[in-house]
């Protein structure tokens, strides 16, 4: 039975269990703040071991994608660090792969010259041929093999992710970073991409960390280890839940389960609760600015 | 009383599309202005006494002097090619690059942005006679002035298409640890593709204009050079053909630059 644990909003990193695994992630009270006023994320704690699967869910606007940009390394934090092997991160680094929500794979080059690009990188010892053969490799693990020689535009939006996918998981990088990267699919060509991250990921050898960011619930349910709730406005951590269905999961059955049903509308009505107040809060606003 | 509610007629008519139009109708619409052009022409020379004919000759007897003297033209198309082809491949090889690299550094923006606000601007045309003083042929001074008219264009949106580079590219490249060149080469440059065109369009209607104005000056040979040549010994029938020509061949590099474009930049962009 999966245990929720939804912790109380004023999180404090000693209350984060303390681990200094050697792949372990650290996100330590950071904050982000644009145009110097307007604060995006505010006071985040977060630790991710190596090898889980953890998802960021929250309602759009609420800087999910921007903490996820600063763990990339692609935004630089107001306050506060992030390390990564106990190192701090500055600026992007072939150890966290990231895959965007959409046109992550560079539309001049064939999909397998986008998937060199990144074997270029990740092994440069290797000769032009190896490197295709070896991107031919990885586009066969998300079967797009037959469509190494077309060109982004002349594939579907799922076959791009696919892609973009492979082309990440060509870095080699111990941590995958995703933002909402099957959020522009239909929901057939998303559950199928879910599966599909769910066996590559199940079959790398070492445990890749994923930090996979989601507003949808039944995604972060289905594919995460643990789910972090984020609230907006600051974007701070407002819930977190340990996620113990077994693995393999497939959206069939565990969308059928009681366990899964409870725990669903349990963050559910916790996630929606802060949207509402936030839409409240917007509204009262907004009928000041316009009353009268 | 009936239930059923019976439907007003609807007071807005429905716009008549009438579908696309057809083929045919587009080529002959095309070609209309051309026709009343000529139409016009014709007509005037026709009404006009005999004695201007050598002043506003017929288009018929343009193009028969047009077909006389097509190997002369094609002799001068030669010769200006030769001061137009290095001059512009010299262009856009020094617009493009330079722009990429100025474009996708602030510290480069910095310095040469200012400067190039002031210097391109500036009707390359006056540095003709200097140019010509200067260089040892004419042919180097008509370089220079052809490559120095086109590069503005090239240059400046060349910049342009590199600090316009989509946000994504610039994570995307960022994220697979690509260093700046890599990046400039393998994703500013075709980012920045469209936008170069665009210069090289504009590039090469000056290198035109520059070509036939230095040709005006010091030049023994090339199509500015035809028709100045006629003009001067008021042979008008033949200085217009050469204007017709002159007008055919930069509408083909023209429409050749056009066709590459479509040809290099073969994503949705």
């Amino acid at each position: 039975m999966p245990t929720p644990d939804i912790a109380a909003e004023n999180r404090s990193p000693d209350k984060i269990p303390p681990k200094s695994k050697l792949g372990e992630l650290r996100v330590e009270n950071l904050f982000f703040t644009y145009d110097e006023q307007k604060m995006a994320l505010e006071d985040i704690n977060l630790s991710v071991p190596e090898g889980e699967f953890l998802c960021l869910l929250g309602a759009s606007g609420c800087g999910k994608t921007t903490l996820l940009r600063l763990i990339a390394g692609l935004e630089s934090p107001s306050g506060g660090r992030i390390l990564w092997r106990g190192r701090p991160v500055h600026g992007p680094s072939l150890e966290r792969g990231i895959v965007f929500q959409e046109y992550s794979l560079f539309p001049w080059f064939r999909l397998r010259d986008n998937v060199a690009l990144a074997i270029e990188k990740s092994r440069p010892e290797t000769a032009k041929s190896e490197r295709f053969q070896y991107a031919d490799e990885y586009l066969g693990m998300v079967g797009l093999r037959e469509a190494a020689h077309k060109y982004p535009h002349e594939l579907s939006g799922g076959m791009r992710q696919r892609g973009a996918i492979a082309r990440t998981l060509a870095l080699g990088s111990p941590v995958l970073l995703m933002d909402e990267p099957f959020g522009a699919l239909d929901p057939a060509n998303r559950m199928r991409l879910q599966e599909l991250l769910l066996d590559v990921w199940s079959c790398s050898s070492p445990g890749r960390t994923v930090i996979f960011v989601t507003h949808d619930v039944d995604e972060a349910l289905l594919l995460g280890d643990r789910v972090i709730i984020l609230g907006a406005s600051p974007g701070r951590i407002i819930g977190e839940i340990k996620v113990d269905f077994p693995r393999p999961r497939n959206a069939e059955t565990l969308f059928a389960l009681d366990s899964f049903r409870e725990l669903r509308s349990e963050i559910s009505s916790y996630y929606h609760r802060d949207a509402r107040r936030q839409i409240a809060g917007e509204s009262i606003i907004t009928s000041r600015q316009e009353g009268i | 009383m009936s239930a059923i509610i019976e439907r007003q007629a609807n007071p807005i008519p429905a716009r008549k599309t009438g579908g696309p139009v057809p083929r045919l109708f587009v080529s002959l619409y095309g070609v209309s202005l051309f026709i009343a052009v000529l139409a016009v022409w014709a007509v005037v020379a026709w009404i006009l006494p005999t004695k201007h004919q050598y002043l506003f000759p017929s288009p018929w007897l343009t193009l028969k002097i047009l077909w006389e003297s097509l190997p002369e033209l094609l002799v001068s198309t030669g010769s200006s090619f030769l001061i137009l082809a290095p001059a512009y491949a010299g262009a856009v090889i020094l617009g493009a690059s330079w722009g990429l690299l100025v474009g996708g550094s602030e510290r480069l923006r910095l310095i040469f942005i200012p400067f190039a606000r002031v210097v391109a601007p500036v009707p390359p045309t006056v540095y003709i006679p200097y140019a010509i003083a200067l260089l040892p042929t004419f042919r180097s001074s008509a370089i220079f002035i052809v490559l120095l008219a086109s590069f503005w264009p090239v240059f400046i949106n060349a910049s342009a298409g590199t600090l316009a580079v989509p946000e994504q590219h610039r994570d995307n490249a960022r994220a697979l640890g690509f260093t700046h060149f890599q990046y400039l080469r393998r994703v500013a440059f075709p980012a920045a593709l469209p936008f170069i065109f665009n210069g090289m369009h504009v590039g090469m209607g000056m290198a035109f204009i520059m070509l036939t104005v230095a040709e005006l000056f010091g030049s023994t040979s090339g199509l500015g050079r035809f028709v100045q040549y006629y003009a001067d010994y008021a042979d008008f029938p033949r200085m217009l053909a050469g204007i017709l020509y002159t007008g055919l061949i930069t509408f083909l590099s023209m429409s050749g630059l056009g066709l590459l474009e479509k040809k290099i930049i073969f994503w949705p962009h």
